[in-house]
């Protein structure tokens, strides 16, 4: 068993999870399967494929060693690099999921299952083209748009408490005039604050391949749409595993945390007209992680000989990326608006003098 | 009438040292807070003396323990007439204060004086004395007082007032209209710039637990107060009467 085609159980066609209904539709037969109905799929499938232990360990070795994974469909090699979890089939463009790659410490203990279907996405992205100013005209039409790829991204989720602290100096300024003489009084204080805090389900991708700061831009992801693994949810996308394990990825999340909870310590430092802090310390304890994948629509988009990668976030919405300047449309604001500053302010020079 | 004539001659005569002092080498240390000691004294007197010459206004250098509740401007100003201070017709001079009544140090400019000291100035020369105030060192101070002061008035010369470019001709003022519409135009620019890439979105509450923050220690904890005075100038450019500035700290 090196790959997985879900099948429909009654005409045998691919399924794939659809992001519009949030089910598995046939696109040959049009059955609706809900997520048990695929999962006792599986089963049998697992059930008429048993391994013994022995057999299993061998064949993991071959197929870690091995560089490709044959389609069941039509029997072609299925080429991926070694993160791939699930992708297509080259040939016959079945979805195909690779469990072996989300086993034992790959298994996602969670999982977002796409919310935007691929036309939904081009539709979200060309309407934030066209709030874009210094847009090229021509560029975000929907021909170009054909590259968009779901890909479910892995992610490790953060749960810790924080206590830290901070402090610095404060003043409270008044300012008085009395006769001819403008009094300035400075009170100077020593503030200091310490505090604790719960943070939970704070993200760091875990694949080496995403860029994370622009992963970083697509947060938040709401999380009330977390569901438990299961494969069948990857059928019909790309998927990823981690190459980055959350040790890899700790540091970037101790870093953010800690100018949020300085952000939330200063923040309650009140009624002062200057506060600087000069000292803070911040501690991380219970540290939980859990490993998830969440949805991306990735898209590439060539202009001008430059390639452009945008990223969106495949449950909100949320895009990342940017895009290209048009010089000519840049040049026109910046005229227009100076020319418009120099004719208010000559008219009302001209007249006031 | 010999009689007369005698005792008038006898009070000339008893008075005459005083007249003598005035008409000579007049004092302007006037260190009633005994803050310098003797030889300290004549140094400042010997270089005020200079400077009065160098500078032409008179400079007078004021220590008070008693200010009798004035403010330092005031005690400067009423200090500055009674004494007749002030070099030629308009009485120009500078005055410096140390009132340790309020541990305060004033600098009190008039006439061609303030003309010299806008606030900007006057400021910059606060900021060098007030260590040595703070410290102790009054004569140091003082000496660093004249010192500054001299510079300025002989290589820096007369603040030119703002407002004498009112009349620049016309082109110098669409020349600063043009300024203001390409900085505005630029602004336009980089706001857009900035806005054309997905922005991250994610603050300090986003990944918090409701509730969850909680302040266990809080420290306010006052040490000092500072204060600066500083005297509004009205109608720099004109008017009559004397011109009076001036601006103080504390220390």
């Amino acid at each position: 068993m090196g790959v997985i085609v879900y099948k429909c159980i009654n005409c045998g066609g691919p399924l794939a999870f659809k992001a519009e209904t949030q089910d598995w539709t046939c696109d040959y037969c049009l059955s609706q399967f809900t997520e048990e109905e695929v999962q006792q799929f599986i089963k049998k499938e697992e059930q008429s494929q048993e391994f013994s232990a022995e057999e299993q360990v061998r064949e993991h070795e071959f197929q870690e060693k091995s560089v490709g994974y044959s389609c069941t469909s039509c029997g072609a090699e299925i080429v991926t690099d070694d993160t791939t979890a699930a992708t297509f089939c080259y040939y016959c463009h079945n979805p195909t999921i690779i469990p072996r790659r989300l086993e034992g410490e790959f298994r996602p203990e969670k999982v977002i299952p796409f919310k935007l279907s691929k036309e939904k996405a081009a539709e979200l992205f060309i309407a934030w083209c066209r709030k874009k100013p210094l847009l090229p005209r021509v560029f975000g039409s929907q021909s170009q748009l054909e590259k968009l790829t779901g890909i479910y991204v892995p992610f490790w989720l953060f749960d810790c408490d924080v206590s830290g602290n901070v402090q610095g100096k404060a003043t409270k300024v008044r300012s008085y005039v009395r006769g001819d003489t403008r009094i300035t009084e400075t009170r100077h204080y020593r503030v200091g604050r310490e505090g604790k805090a719960i943070f939970q389900g704070v993200p760091a991708d875990g694949s080496k391949k995403m860029d994370d700061d622009l992963m970083a831009i697509l947060e938040p992801f709401d999380y009330q749409d977390l569901e438990d693994f299961s494969m069948s949810y990857l059928s019909g996308y790309y998927a990823e595993k981690y190459d980055m394990d959350h040790n890899e990825v700790y540091p970037r999340v101790t870093q953010l945390l800690r100018t949020h909870m300085q952000t939330l310590l200063t923040n309650t430092i009140q009624g002062y007209s200057t506060v600087s802090i000069q000292h803070s310390n911040v501690k991380f304890h219970n540290v939980k992680v859990s490993y998830c994948l969440l949805p991306v629509w990735m898209f590439t988009y060539q202009f001008q000989g430059k390639t452009y990668v945008f990223a969106m976030n495949g449950q909100t919405g949320k895009i990342a990326g940017e895009l290209p300047i048009s010089k000519a449309r840049a040049f026109a604001w910046f005229g227009g608006v100076a020319a418009g500053v120099f004719a208010i302010l000559s008219a009302g020079g001209l007249f006031l003098w | 009438m010999v009689r007369r004539i005698f005792i008038i001659i006898a009070i000339f005569i008893s008075f005459s040292p005083y007249l003598i002092y005035a008409e000579g080498t007049e004092e302007r240390v006037f260190d009633q807070a005994a803050l310098f000691s003797q030889s300290e004294k004549e140094q400042l007197e010997n270089l005020v003396q200079s400077m009065i010459q160098h500078t032409e206004l008179d400079i007078a250098i004021v220590t008070a323990d008693d200010v009798q509740g004035k403010s330092s401007a005031d005690y400067a100003h009423d200090f500055y007439n009674e004494h007749s201070l002030g070099y030629g017709s308009t009485a120009d001079g500078l005055l410096y204060l140390i009132n340790m009544d309020d541990r305060e140090v004033y600098i009190y400019t008039r006439d061609r004086g303030y003309d010299y000291f806008d606030d900007s100035r006057i400021d910059k020369v606060l900021d060098q004395v007030v260590p040595y105030l703070s410290d102790g060192q009054y004569a140091k101070s003082a000496e660093t007082f004249l010192h500054e002061a001299e510079r300025i008035v002989l290589t820096e010369g007369i603040v030119t007032s703002p407002d004498g470019e009112e009349e620049g001709s016309i082109w110098t003022e669409f020349a600063i209209y043009l300024g203001i519409s390409v900085v505005a135009g630029g602004a336009v620019i980089v706001v857009m710039i900035l806005g054309n890439r997905g922005r991250s979105t994610v603050h300090e509450g986003t990944y918090l637990k409701d509730g969850s923050f909680q302040v266990t220690n809080r420290m306010d904890q006052y040490y000092t107060t500072t204060v600066t005075r500083q005297r509004i100038q009205r109608n720099r450019s004109g008017g009559s009467g004397p011109r009076i500035g001036g601006g103080g700290r504390s220390f």
